[in-house]
């Protein structure tokens, strides 16, 4: 079946992310574009998921447990789970393995976790954005593991990307997916799409983006994690 | 220690964007982003060869005195605006950074 799906997108806890980027905002935005899958990849955290959960269940919407973690070599790399609690797993190891940086105030907002109903029950004081000990093979192992998938994110952006950072996709690398932005030169679609499947997301930080990238169509046996991250891995 | 001015004048530096001297404090040399702001001091001059808007924001994060983009790195547009717009002094350095490094240390540090 032909569904929906947009998996690159922040909430509040992500430091460089718009104010009104709350998790009621997202999915009801998401609901009104007709998207039925939709992951909330905040940098390095997962600790949004449960409201954002609780509020897609309401909408009708299938929450994917994700987050965007930013490699030792400072590649963003985008994780999709079938459980909550794998990528919990890994955003507490993540967590722990950070360089402490704390934010500033004047160059980020605060790194908000919200309960289903927009408050802030937390704010974490540390930067989360920043590089993890993990290096991406590392990484990618990690991943699989706790049975998820790591998709290398917007490669064709000229900061944090694998291609940006490692000047190529590593063949020894088990990449089955790879994320585009929707200004991804043709040329460079066309060879990915020939290795890969291709994934374009909105990677979205405020509203606008969100809307404007609208997500994209994927056909899945049936709207499930499970389904999903199969589809991705093929 | 030094001041941006001298470093300007002893090593010859190429000036993208500068808008007044200031002290510097210290040195710190990475292009890995995330420890120069977990690690470098404040009233810094950071050298890297990292030329993207990214760069802006680690400097400001970390109060960087100024930041020179060694190997003959040039700013991409973007972080030259930025530069401008934040008034953070940018400036370049043929030398790779080694170099720079031994350059700053036999005329500058030591020759205190």
């Amino acid at each position: 079946m032909l569904v929906k799906a947009q998996l690159h997108v922040h909430s509040t806890l992500s430091a460089c992310c718009d104010k009104e980027n709350t998790l009621n905002n997202i999915v009801n935005m998401c609901a009104l574009l007709g998207i039925k899958i939709l992951a909330l990849s905040d940098h390095n955290s997962c600790r949004n998921f449960l409201p954002f959960d609780k509020l897609c269940k309401q909408k009708g919407i299938l929450a994917v447990p994700a987050m965007e973690v930013t490699t030792a070599e400072e590649i963003h790399v985008l994780c999709l789970f079938n459980h909550y609690e794998d990528a919990k797993l890994l955003c507490d190891d993540i967590y722990n393995s950070l360089i402490k940086v704390k934010t500033n105030a004047i160059l980020y907002n605060p790194q908000n976790v919200l309960d289903e109903f927009d408050n802030v029950t937390e704010t974490e004081q540390y930067l989360l954005s920043v590089a993890s000990s993990y290096g991406i093979y590392e990484l990618f192992d990690k991943v699989k593991k706790l049975n998820g998938i790591a998709i290398p994110a917007h490669v064709d952006r000229e900061t944090n990307s694998i291609i940006s950072v490692l000047g190529t996709i590593p063949y020894d690398l088990d990449v089955r997916c790879v994320e585009i932005t929707s200004s991804c030169d043709e040329k460079l679609k066309g060879r990915l799409k020939s290795k890969y499947n291709v994934i374009i997301s909105s990677d979205a930080h405020c509203l606008e983006e969100l809307c404007s990238a609208d997500g994209f169509y994927i056909d899945v046996e049936e709207v499930s994690t499970k389904a999903l991250i199969k589809r991705l891995s093929y | 220690m030094t001041t941006i001015k001298k470093l300007i004048d002893v090593l010859e530096l190429t000036v993208f964007n500068f808008t007044e001297d200031a002290k510097i404090d210290s040195f710190y040399i990475g292009d890995l982003l995330s420890w120069v702001m977990g690690k470098a001091d404040t009233h810094n001059c950071w050298l890297t060869v990292m030329n993207n808007i990214n760069v802006c924001a680690v400097a400001s994060l970390t109060e960087s005195s100024c930041v020179i983009l060694c190997e003959g790195v040039q700013p991409d547009e973007s972080l030259k605006q930025k530069a401008i717009q934040q008034n953070l002094c940018l400036l370049g350095c043929r030398l790779p950074l080694f170099e720079a490094a031994k350059s700053i240390t036999e005329n500058i540090l030591n020759a205190c």
